[in-house]
């Protein structure tokens, strides 16, 4: 009798140690969680494996991309955000192919996917030890994501404990172009961001 | 020997179980095309639906096919980019089982890629339709729900999972010429 009302304890006991456990321990997608560098604009901020620097940040109701005499404009619900700075591999060469806003209020937007491969985006170059490349990055967010947004970049989104970078930008969200244009050239880089300013 | 008899029971138990929702599938409700559809996940609105052999982008597949359209449009209400919306909107006739549907973003008559969070888009689903099965005058599509769990049973990790269906929307089918 008392064996069983020992084991029926030891087994309760048991449950309520799982069960605090399970309610208390940090979230699985939080123990594999990326390893992470912050840093503000035109900083150039250093993770283990690559360095970002970004150094512009504009934003547009409209986008133009103009590739091979071929010109299209893209709509959005929300607003565009086009994104430029300056990245390098350190020790291996590597693809970013990961890139996201991050807005204040912890909601993520991807990397857009309705603009050609031939304006080459981020994702679309290679990155080599000692050759800093200039990278350009496109969202398509909501008006009230842009204030205070910042931009997350990784090799990839599938290795648990791999390198990021996050660049918090100084955009305001007030200062909305009405159109910006994105133009494929044939220098280095292959792209310009029009209007100048 | 408690342990075992434990586990048999379990299994026992689950395993009837989902003999008996099989058995009664749970009836979802029938809601009208225009109405927005709370998914969990999404916001889904179901608009039209037309038979015709050219998909939006306007240029006609090199082998010719009868594509079954269906406007609609969605919000993407959870924190995190998506694109498996073939889950969430399904035909539900004919009997066989129909190829995964291309979706077509209307504001680029092209193919659609991610859908951002909290950024309506109108959108069309193209399904091939088989040769040889007539088209109906009506179908009936069917929107299946999505819970958010903070911990799955598995991993702990947090993730959006199928439910039931939460709606079936019956489309009258245009026939485009």
């Amino acid at each position: 009798m008392m064996r069983m009302v020992r084991s029926t304890l030891a087994l309760l006991l048991a449950a309520a140690v799982l069960y605090g456990m399970q309610h208390t321990r940090p979230l699985y997608s939080d123990i594999t969680s990326p390893i992470v560098a912050s840093g503000g604009m035109n900083k150039r901020v250093e993770a283990r494996a690559f360095a970002l620097s970004l150094d512009s940040a504009r934003v547009a109701r409209v986008l133009n991309v103009e590739t091979f005499g071929k010109s299209k404009t893209y709509t959005s619900s929300g607003v565009w955000v086009v994104v430029e700075g300056e990245a390098e591999a350190k020790f291996e060469t590597l693809g970013l192919t990961s890139g996201e806003w991050l807005s204040r209020s912890g909601v993520r937007h991807v990397l857009t996917d309705r603009v050609p491969a031939t304006i080459g985006m981020m994702p679309g170059d290679v990155y080599q030890p000692g050759l800093p490349r200039r990278v350009l990055l496109m969202f398509e967010v909501p008006e009230d994501a842009v204030a205070g947004g910042t931009v997350v970049v990784a090799p990839t989104k599938l290795l648990p404990l791999d390198d990021e970078i996050r660049i918090a930008t100084n955009v305001s969200g007030k200062d909305i172009e009405p159109a910006i244009t994105i133009r494929r050239t044939e220098e280095r880089p292959p792209w310009t961001v029009l209007p100048q300013r | 020997m408690i342990a075992g008899l434990g586990g048999l029971a379990a299994s026992a138990i689950s395993f009837s179980m989902t003999l008996y929702e099989a058995a009664h599938p749970p009836k979802a409700p029938v809601v009208q095309a225009g109405q927005q559809i709370d998914t969990g996940r999404w916001f889904v609105t179901l608009r039209t639906a037309r038979v015709g052999t050219v998909p939006p982008t306007g240029v006609p597949p090199s082998r010719p096919v009868q594509l079954m359209m269906v406007d609609l449009d969605v919000v993407n209400r959870s924190a995190t980019p998506n694109n498996v919306l073939h889950r969430v909107v399904t035909l539900g006739s004919p009997a066989q089982k129909l190829p995964m549907p291309t979706v077509y973003l209307d504001r680029d008559k092209y193919l659609a890629g991610y859908f951002n969070p909290n950024m309506p888009e109108r959108l069309t689903m193209a399904w091939e339709w088989p040769a040889g099965v007539p088209v109906p005058d009506k179908v009936t599509i069917t929107v299946t729900g999505q819970i958010y769990k903070r911990r799955d049973n598995l991993y702990g990790a947090s993730g959006w999972y199928d439910r039931d269906p939460v709606a079936t929307v019956d489309l009258p089918v245009e026939k485009a010429p």
